[in-house]
């Protein structure tokens, strides 16, 4: 156990480090044409909380948001010390798609679609600190049921002239290059004309992740989380087990709207272990880059979560480098008093790329 | 290489390129003479209206023998949506002659597909 955090430790930061912001845009050159392969054409949405990441309590909202996958991604919390300082980040997860990480290099576009479920299915990892500084270690696993399904309503269907013109100007640079040459031979694309396909073909991912930031989609996830005697992972106890399911959907290009119910049992201050279930709805408003979100949930027969949280932030996409989450917000207190003020931040990074 | 074999003394020669589902994309049918690199004439189209994307080669008929029909389509399709066959289709009379065809895979922001038919006279 102690090997295993200290390797998740050091992969975390070493990715964090050196990977994480060595990012541009993905260029997909090859000797004719676009690329096969399905690592090009990775659309920039958001990275959500990891089922891990989520059960080392980094903020208190119970959902879990739903979105497409990605090979890898990174995410830290726990940047505020004594008295708001910033400090070295307490909490760190990992969450990877083995599939398209182990085959990423080599996966085509077709063998992706063919076996999406599987390639969707993602594993997470994370450690932390609790507030009595005791070790945290979770593990988690995500599925997609649907993604993105409803693109046909929203102009992928042929009517979208945006996109159509700019298929005209890709058009008319592979028959620029074509009329050099007559067929059966192949035509051959110049790196000016390679990379002004490129470009057009960034601008169409563009508009994508503009567009369908907030399509539908339904995830469920399961996780678990372990106590430490200390921060070497010594003695783990199992603390608490979850299980997520979440519903999301996109409001015209504007707006997201998200239901979600989160069950579970996590163990109380007596040792013995309760029911802990909620159920959460947050709406988002903006596009991919920018957006806002408030939302509001109430905890049943939980003696760990807060009775009722309400919660508002933003989520800011840093171009070339990642994501950042700032939230705050009220909550009850767990055990009774005064409702508190809540607030969280939050870094996350996909490698490789955005 | 698919070869559509006309009637001479028929009606127009028919060319048509569909996307099947519809997606957002453009085309540019092009018209190559017979064994040398000269365009005969070129028609350009996109996704936007489906009812115009069906041409009528000049007449007569007899002068299209030898030459080759090239279409350069590029489409775009999302991710999260099935594949789209993209083709190109020659008929006369209403009927069907000859058909290239391609598959495009979803998570493609304006791939190429490349079809060719033949033109001989029967």
């Amino acid at each position: 156990m102690t090997n295993f955090l200290r390797w998740l430790r050091w992969m975390v930061t070493a990715f964090t480090l050196a990977l994480g912001p060595s990012i541009g845009h993905a260029q997909i050159v090859r000797d004719s044409g676009l690329s096969p392969f399905a690592k090009d054409y990775k659309v920039d949405f958001a990275i959500p909380d990891a089922p891990a990441f989520k059960l080392l309590q980094v903020d208190e909202s119970a959902i879990l948001r739903p979105q497409t996958v990605r090979d890898l991604t990174l995410a830290v919390d726990g940047f505020r010390g004594n008295n708001n300082a910033f400090v070295v980040p307490k909490q760190f997860g990992i969450e990877v798609s083995p599939g398209l990480l182990i085959g990423a290099a080599q996966l085509k576009l077709s063998d992706y679609n063919a076996k999406k479920f599987l390639y969707a299915t993602r594993f997470s990892g994370a450690t932390g600190r609790d507030s009595l500084n005791r070790g945290q270690i979770a593990a988690g696993v995500r599925f997609s049921l649907v993604d993105e399904e409803d693109m046909r309503s929203k102009g992928a269907n042929g009517t979208d002239t945006a996109v159509t013109r700019l298929t005209e100007r890709m058009r008319d640079i592979y028959v620029t290059a074509r009329l050099r040459t007559r067929p059966p031979a192949p035509f051959v694309l110049t790196e000016d004309e390679k990379n002004a396909l490129n470009a057009l073909a960034d601008s169409i991912k563009g508009y994508w992740a503009d567009h369908y930031w907030n399509a539908r989609s339904v995830e469920f996830a399961f996780a678990g989380r372990a106590l430490t005697t200390d921060t070497l992972g010594h003695n783990p106890k199992m603390d608490e087990i979850a299980g997520w399911i979440t519903y999301a959907n996109g409001l015209r290009g504007w707006g997201q709207f998200l239901f979600g119910a989160k069950v579970g049992s996590a163990r109380e201050s007596t040792g013995s272990f309760h029911a802990s279930n909620t159920l959460a709805a947050r709406l988002y408003i903006g596009s991919n880059a920018l957006k806002t979100f408030v939302e509001g949930q109430e905890a049943s027969s939980s003696t760990t979560q807060a009775k009722w949280l309400v919660n508002s932030g933003v989520e800011i996409k840093i171009p070339g480098v990642g994501w950042i989450n700032a939230s705050a917000g009220y909550a009850s207190a767990v055990n009774g008093g005064e409702p508190r003020v809540i607030s969280s931040f939050k870094f996350k990074t996909g490698v490789p790329g955005t | 290489m698919a070869v559509a074999r006309f009637e001479p003394a028929g009606g127009p020669i028919e060319v048509a390129v569909s996307c099947d589902p519809n997606r957002n994309g453009s085309y540019t049918i092009i018209l190559w003479e017979a064994n040398a690199n000269e365009v005969v004439k070129k028609y350009p189209g996109n996704f936007l209206n489906t009812a115009d994307d069906e041409y009528s080669l000049d007449t007569p008929n007899a002068k299209h023998k030898g030459r080759l029909l090239e279409a350069m389509v590029v489409v775009a399709i999302p991710p999260g949506v099935g594949p789209s066959d993209v083709s190109m289709t020659v008929s006369q009379d209403g009927a069907e002659l000859a058909r290239d065809e391609r598959s495009v895979a979803p998570g493609s922001p304006g791939a190429l597909v490349d079809l060719f038919v033949e033109l001989e006279s029967q």
